[in-house]
């Protein structure tokens, strides 16, 4: 049972992303997400769906987390994008990217390439600074749990 | 590895047809009232053989090609499944205490089949690599790590 650390602060887009979405339609996002961090932190590679995304070697993974406020159980809500490194241990996970998906069960290549669009418009606005204000206000207050 | 990825290839192939032959016996069992207790269960058996094969280690280990066949092959497989499992629904037999059982194999099969099918399209999206080499490109120069729990919470408006 791989067990990681996870962290949603080394990618600057994560909590952005995050805070998006909870302003936008997901306002109970941060609870969901505690849940599925603590499946995640337990086994990353057979909790909340996890897949193995061809192409990087076993270090990016995808897992599906369910939201409180559409009800649809984990085929609709987030997906969230993760880059392992293997060489801690415990292996540490980066929570990089997160975005919603659709409440259809079919999953289809048109389907997923539309959120992707999605997901390349949000990261735009948020690098231009629009309708979020600044990328500064999205992210944490500083706390004193830093290791 | 290739070769080895190249091999599982096929059977994987070969044991999604056989999935797909087992489900398909099991939609027209559901359409034309046929007998559907044997026939539901030979196709979970054959579901939960070709579920083995498709674990994570196959699919990190997949390169372009493999994931474009895997995503030919995987596609009908996971519609049949959805049909069936809305039939059966339909039906109020998903329920029942004879086929129930089975009917939450299907399920959970064709939950890992949408996951994996879901990570292939990513793959061979060409618009979500380079966005993975960016956020990759961010990650050197990480900062300290915080407390997820305390980064979540902190989030505000």
């Amino acid at each position: 049972m791989p067990r990681c650390e996870i962290d949603v602060d080394a990618c600057p887009k994560f909590l952005p992303l995050v805070n998006r979405l909870r302003k936008k339609k997901f306002p109970k996002i941060q609870q969901d997400l505690n849940a599925v961090f603590e499946e995640i932190e337990k086994d990353y590679t057979t909790a909340a769906g996890a897949a193995a995304i061809p192409g990087w070697e076993g270090k990016v993974w995808k897992h599906r987390c369910g939201s409180s406020d559409t009800k649809t159980g984990r085929r609709g809500g987030f997906r969230i994008i993760s880059q392992v490194d293997t060489s801690f241990e415990p292996h540490r996970l980066y929570a990089m990217l997160i975005y919603a998906k659709t409440e259809k069960d079919d999953v289809t290549v048109i389907e997923v390439a539309d959120a992707v669009k999605a997901l390349q418009q949000e990261l735009e606005l948020l690098k231009r600074g629009l309708e979020a204000g600044p990328l500064s206000e999205a992210e944490p207050e500083a706390d004193t749990t830093m290791e | 590895m290739a070769a080895a990825a190249a091999v599982t290839l096929d059977r994987f192939e070969a044991r999604t047809y056989d999935a797909l032959a087992g489900v398909t016996r099991v939609r027209r069992a559901l359409r034309d009232h046929g007998l559907l207790f044997a026939t539901g269960a030979f196709a979970a058996l054959l579901l939960k053989r070709f579920e083995a094969l498709i674990s994570n280690e196959w699919l990190a280990s997949l390169r372009p090609d493999e994931a474009e066949t895997a995503a030919r092959v995987l596609g009908p497989l996971h519609a049949r499944l959805s049909q069936v499992l809305e039939l059966a629904e339909a039906q109020g037999l998903t329920h029942h205490w004879l086929h129930r059982r089975g009917f939450e194999v299907y399920r959970a099969v064709n939950d890992r089949v949408a996951d994996v099918l879901e990570s292939l399209h990513l793959a061979l999206n060409e618009d979500f690599k380079p966005l993975i080499g960016v956020c990759a490109d961010e990650l050197k120069d990480r900062p300290g790590r915080r407390n997820w729990r305390s980064s979540l919470a902190a989030l505000r408006d």
